[in-house]
């Protein structure tokens, strides 16, 4: 009885802020609203509120300041655009630590989801690379060189980190076993034969 | 009691019911028979007996001779020491057992029971399941080698029989029915007690017992009743110029022996105390004044006969001379045999084959006198036994007879009454030598067009082979259409193969004759001939896939090479014969095989003439068994002979040379006009001299006309110890990979020399003191020798160990057993060869390193092979005959001397199986699953057209060919493989796929309508 009551009476709570809010603050008004609410039960009318606004305290921590509100900062167009750059260029080194959780997560043995990780990890570096030019050409400043190299080389990274990958799953043709099959057997040079005396 | 008994019958259901469950378990049984065949076989006939004898009158026998005709059977004993009941009737083998490897001194039928005399054991069998009744000891001490005779005596007044077993030294009467012995005497043989020999005969009174002592040359005879081991009468008699009892024939009162002159003496064994010549005026009416080569006793009552070099004489001697003698003369080639009243006189003509003859005449009028010509191919030689048996017929009014005779070659026949062939079996099979397999040729034209030309002789080429090879087919046609009638003539036995009637060409006759239509290649050249070459000279073909023998040729004898050579050779007509080489080798090369297609393929067998000893090199179609020319005797001896496994391309013959080197060190090519073999750098031989214990190598090279071949010996080794077995690879052996991945996944590279031979040698061991009991260990040495240089490459001693040894190297690797006397159990060992890392030995060669373990086998192995792939790459399976009769395929992989003590990952990773020290024997392994085969002698392992299949060919008493698949087959889908699914499926994908296609099409374009 007694929680049906008070949900009750938050609905009732709820209605009057609806009606309440236009062209207030709405944190003010909530509070507002909350308070009416709770001590005054319902209402209907703004001026009744703002009168009970001004008769009520003030809540502590309260202050009739507006909040200072963002200004957006005067900057010109050539550091915009080297920091834009810089996002692009970085991008691949920036994946580079989530790709080494994920390869020491994968583990190095041989079954279907490890190496389709290690494929993908392939993939997105060739295809970055593949696609260098287009990326290049949202580049532009003066730190142009420098940003293009920069995303070359994450790239080459991430493609070095794949490989490394490989090779510690035993995917790359390191050892002389893996040419064991292209040696020829020797070419037989004496024939020789015999057996027991006839 | 009645309860108890009851209990135990039930439990003992209860345990037989199980049994029967867990045979269950083991095979298929649609599988029996599907891809292997079985032929049992006894070996050459030495002893036989009917279960009925001629001319007995006790009343059970005549019941038994008119009661039990389907039961009709003989009983042989034969040089494979097998003791076997043949079926009169059916041909086929109703038991059969494997006595000790010693010879069988005599079997005799007496009160019903079969008598067995060897290696000093006189047993008594049952002659219908062949259960052994009992076994007494004749001797108390064993002795190595035994000579021994056995003699029935029955008497029909008393019905008291007695069976009479001696060796050299004692003398044992036993009563027949219960094995009681009788009474015993001891037999006085001299000091040269090993050598000893001993024969017999029963007489009326009891038995005549001759031992001799060869090194003392003195002969004693005794005589003894049937009472009592008193003899009656003993003497001793000196014969210094006798070399063995082997020369003499013994009958009831006379001894008639050979002396070196070639004449005959005579002993009177119930007065004689000496031997004496054979008179002038009995000579005279002989008609021959010898040299006789033989003497035999024909069926008791004194008559023996006489052979000489052209002719052959029947006379009833008695060295006491009071009869007159009875001579008959009868032309070269003839036996006679008397079986009761009943006389057979068999007469043949030539080397055997067509006009042979039997005469079967009575003096009463038992057996109606008749004469009858017996047939046979002429492949099987002269008839070189006869033994004939009469019988009551079934009305009981008149009497018949049967007669079984061996053939030169081993085969075993029987005729009826009629002449007419009952069956035959061919137990010259049991004598096998050597083996090759050849490819049959092939249906399909891929082959016709040899590779390496331009594209128009290609061209040429190939519509030259196509013609050819229609022509081919048309004239097999003919030849199988004129073969047909003599073919369904052919009677056809379950076990007796049918045998060819003797046609002029007889060779060409049975190629044609017994299922030529079939001899195609299949589609992965698992259908093959083997080869064989027996003992006795005759060559066979057994098809793989039936065991049926597609052809038959007995090896001929070249015609005499001069004139000077005339007379020795017309003397040793009659003793000529085709032989083994040295050490029982007939080997078998195949100079051209069947993929040259309108060139027949050639094979070639060498092999030795008795008389002179000289080599004798035949060639034949091994796919047809048609003879390629002439035997050719060759001049000089052979040390060795070496085919060069590539055929030389000149001339468009396509013949693997055969260099045969002659102990003057020439060598000589064969055939003569073949080109050298090029592309090596070297060409050697080598030799294993077992008598001096010697091993030589020889290096071939021209002489300055370019033809002339020499050859100058590069290294001798001197081992000092006997040489049991040797190995080698095969020189056509495939090897796919040069190394071993190691877990750590670098690379053990194999050292795969293909001119390694492994010799084992045995020795006194003088390191492991002697055990209390018994003679001092021996030790085996194994030695690895590099046949170019002659260096040893390896060598290992096992210490307290000796043979039976057997050896097999292949690839890298060799696995050899041996029997441990200290641990008393057989051991496997095998050695894997690496190449090392740049070491090496004086000689500047590598040294390989080599890892070596030994397993224990739970049981005794006879042979081993290795199975053998086309590529190389399917896993080695070593394949153990064992004793008990099993062929057991063990995987290579468990014989590995890197087989860890303590597992680690990376061993794991290999594919190490941790060590253990037994083998593992498993009855799955066994690949003739419950057909023994006993007494092997030989395995041969065949590539086929599939990698992961080889066949294999067991060899010995009896033959058993099957298909061993080392890795399963993985190159052929399973059997249960569900096709239809599959194509069901697929053709619904596509279906499908084009479906969807059209429905996506109409939909783009309705979308883009819209």
């Amino acid at each position: 009885k007694i929680f049906q009551s008070s949900s009750r009476t938050s609905t009732g709570a709820e209605s009057a802020v609806s009606v309440l809010s236009a062209g207030h603050r709405r944190w003010a008004i909530r509070r507002q609203g909350c308070q009416s609410s709770l001590v005054a039960g319902a209402s209907s009318s703004s001026q009744q509120l703002s009168q009970q606004q001004q008769q009520l305290e003030k809540p502590p921590g309260f202050s009739e300041r507006e909040a200072p509100a963002k200004h957006p900062e005067s900057t010109d167009g050539a550091s915009l655009i080297n920091k834009r750059g810089w996002e692009v260029a970085l991008g691949p080194v920036r994946q580079l630590p989530m790709n080494i959780f994920i390869m020491w997560m994968a583990g190095n043995s041989l079954s279907i989801f490890p190496i389709m990780m290690v494929v993908m990890m392939f993939l997105s570096p060739v295809r970055a690379l593949f696609s260098i030019k287009s990326t290049f050409a949202m580049i532009e400043g003066e730190q142009a060189a420098l940003q293009k190299l920069a995303y070359l080389l994450g790239n080459v990274a991430a493609l070095a980190l794949a490989l490394y990958k490989c090779n510690s799953m035993g995917l790359l043709p390191t050892f002389e076993s893996d040419w064991l099959s292209f040696v020829e057997v020797p070419k037989r040079q004496e024939l020789s034969g015999g057996g027991m005396l006839f | 009691m009645g309860i108890n008994k009851n209990k135990f019958s039930f439990c003992m259901l209860i345990f037989l019911l199980f049994l029967q469950m867990y045979s269950v378990l083991a095979l298929y049984e649609d599988e029996i028979g599907k891809h292997d065949w079985t032929r049992q076989f006894v070996g050459r006939v030495q002893h036989l007996e009917f279960d009925l004898p001629a001319g007995t009158t006790t009343r059970q026998r005549s019941q038994q001779l008119q009661g039990g005709s389907s039961s009709r059977r003989l009983f042989v004993a034969t040089d494979h020491n097998v003791l076997a009941a043949i079926g009169l009737k059916s041909s086929r083998i109703i038991w059969r057992h494997f006595l000790e490897d010693a010879p069988v001194n005599g079997i005799k039928l007496c009160d019903g029971a079969l008598f067995s005399m060897s290696n000093g054991l006189l047993r008594s069998w049952s002659t219908s399941r062949g259960i052994l009744n009992y076994e007494i000891s004749v001797q108390e001490q064993l002795e190595a080698k035994f000579a021994g005779s056995l003699a029935c005596h029955e008497d029909p007044d008393d019905d008291r029989s007695l069976v009479f077993a001696s060796t050299a030294r004692r003398l044992v009467a036993v009563a027949p029915l219960t094995g009681a012995l009788e009474w015993a005497a001891n037999l006085d043989a001299g000091s040269g007690e090993n050598h000893s020999e001993v024969t017999s005969f029963p007489n009326p009174d009891g038995l005549t017992v001759v031992t001799f002592d060869p090194t003392a040359g003195k002969m004693r005879l005794h005589r003894f009743g049937t009472e009592s081991g008193v003899a009656k009468r003993t003497a001793t008699v000196k014969a210094e110029w006798l070399t063995s009892l082997q020369r003499c024939a013994i009958s009831v009162s006379t001894l008639a022996c050979l002396d070196p002159a070639g004449s005959i003496r005579l002993l009177s064994l119930s007065s004689g105390s000496d031997f004496k010549p054979l008179p002038p005026s009995l000579a005279e009416q002989l008609g021959h004044a010898g040299p006789w080569q033989s003497v035999e006793e024909i069926g008791g009552q004194d008559l023996f006969q006489l052979t000489t070099n052209s002719g052959a004489v029947v006379a009833m001697l008695d060295a006491s001379l009071a009869t007159g003698p009875t001579g008959e003369s009868l032309p070269a080639g003839s036996l006679l045999r008397y079986r009761g009243q009943v006389r057979f006189l068999l007469r043949q003509q030539g080397d055997g084959g067509g006009g042979v003859t039997l005469e079967a005449s009575s003096s009463s009028s038992l057996v109606a006198s008749n004469k009858i010509s017996l047939s046979f191919a002429s492949h099987h030689g002269r008839v070189s036994q006869l033994y004939p048996v009469t019988f009551v017929r079934k009305g009981g009014s008149s009497y018949g007879y049967r007669v079984v005779m061996t053939t030169r070659d081993a085969d075993l026949h029987a005729f009826d009454d009629t002449g007419e062939r009952q069956w035959m079996r061919e137990e010259s099979l049991a004598g096998i030598v050597s083996v090759e397999a050849v490819d049959l040729p092939s249906a399909d034209e891929d082959e016709l067009v040899t590779p390496g030309g331009s594209v128009f002789s290609s061209f040429a080429q190939r519509l030259s082979g196509q013609v050819h090879h229609f022509i081919h087919v048309l004239q097999h046609l003919m030849l199988c259409w004129r073969a047909r009638p003599a073919s369904q003539a052919d009677s056809l036995g379950e076990f007796g193969y049918p045998d060819e009637a003797p046609a002029p060409p007889a060779s060409a006759a049975s190629s044609s004759g017994s299922g030529a239509g079939s001899l195609i290649r299949d589609e992965f050249n698992l259908h093959k001939l083997l080869v064989v070459a027996t003992k006795d000279g005759k060559l066979a073909a057994l098809d793989s896939a039936t065991g049926r023998s597609v052809w038959r040729l007995m090896i001929p004898m070249p015609a005499a090479a001069a004139v000077a050579e005339g007379t020795a050779a017309d003397s040793a007509r009659t003793e000529a014969r085709i032989e083994p080489l040295a050490d029982g080798q007939m080997p078998l090369y195949i100079q051209r095989t069947t993929a040259h297609f309108p060139l027949e393929p050639m094979a070639t067998v060498l092999c030795r003439d008795s008389s002179t000893g000289r080599p004798v090199l035949f060639s034949f179609n091994p796919i047809t068994g048609i003879g390629i020319g002439l035997a050719q005797r060759l001049q000089s001896r052979l040390l060795q002979a070496l085919l060069v496994p590539q055929p030389s391309h000149d001339n468009g013959q396509y013949i693997r040379p055969l260099m045969l080197l002659s102990d003057t060190l020439q060598v000589t090519l064969y055939p003569a006009k073949t080109a050298l073999p090029h592309g090596f750098k070297s060409l050697n031989l080598y030799t294993i001299d077992r008598d001096n214990r010697l091993l030589q190598g020889y290096r071939l090279r021209l002489t300055e006309q370019q033809q002339q071949m020499s050859a100058i010996s590069t290294w001798r080794l001197a081992l000092h110890e006997p040489i049991l077995v040797t190995a080698a690879r095969r020189p056509t052996e495939q090897v796919h990979s040069v190394g071993r991945v190691l877990g750590n996944r670098h690379v053990l590279y194999k050292y795969l020399n293909p001119n390694l031979l492994a010799v084992a040698t045995l020795a006194k061991d003088m390191v492991t003191p002697a055990p209390q009991i018994g003679d001092a260990y021996t030790q085996i040495t194994i030695w690895l020798i590099d046949t170019v240089s002659g260096r040893v490459v390896a060598s290992a001693t096992h210490h307290h160990s000796s043979g039976p040894v057997s050896l097999v190297h292949s690839e890298h690797w060799l696995v050899y057993s041996l029997w441990n006397q200290k641990q008393r159990r057989f051991q496997l060992s095998v050695w894997e060869l690496f190449a090392g890392n740049g070491l090496r030995d004086c000689m500047n060669a590598t040294q390989p390193i080599v890892g070596k373990q030994s397993y224990i086998l739970p049981a005794p192995v006879q042979h081993l092979a290795v199975s053998q792939t086309e590529r190389g790459i399917t896993a080695k399976s070593v394949l153990l005959a064992l004793r008990s009769g099993g062929i057991m395929e063990l995987s290579k992989a468990f014989l590995d001397p890197r087989r860890p003590f303590d597992m680690t990952p990376e061993f794991q990773e290999e594919g190490l199986m941790p060590y253990h020290p037994e083998v593992p024997m498993s009855t799955q392994a066994i690949v003739n699953y419950n057909q023994s085969l006993h007494r092997v002698e030989g395995m041969v392992t065949v590539p086929t057209g599939l990698e992961s299949t080889s066949l294999l060919f067991v060899h010995g008493t009896d033959l058993f060919c099957t298909r061993v698949q080392p890795s399963k087959m993985f190159d052929v889908l399973k059997a249960d493989f569900d096709y239809a699914f599959i194509a069901a499926v697929t053709i619904g994908m596509i279906i499908g796929s084009f479906v969807t296609q059209r429905l996506a099409a109409r939909k783009a374009l309705f979308r883009l309508w819209s």
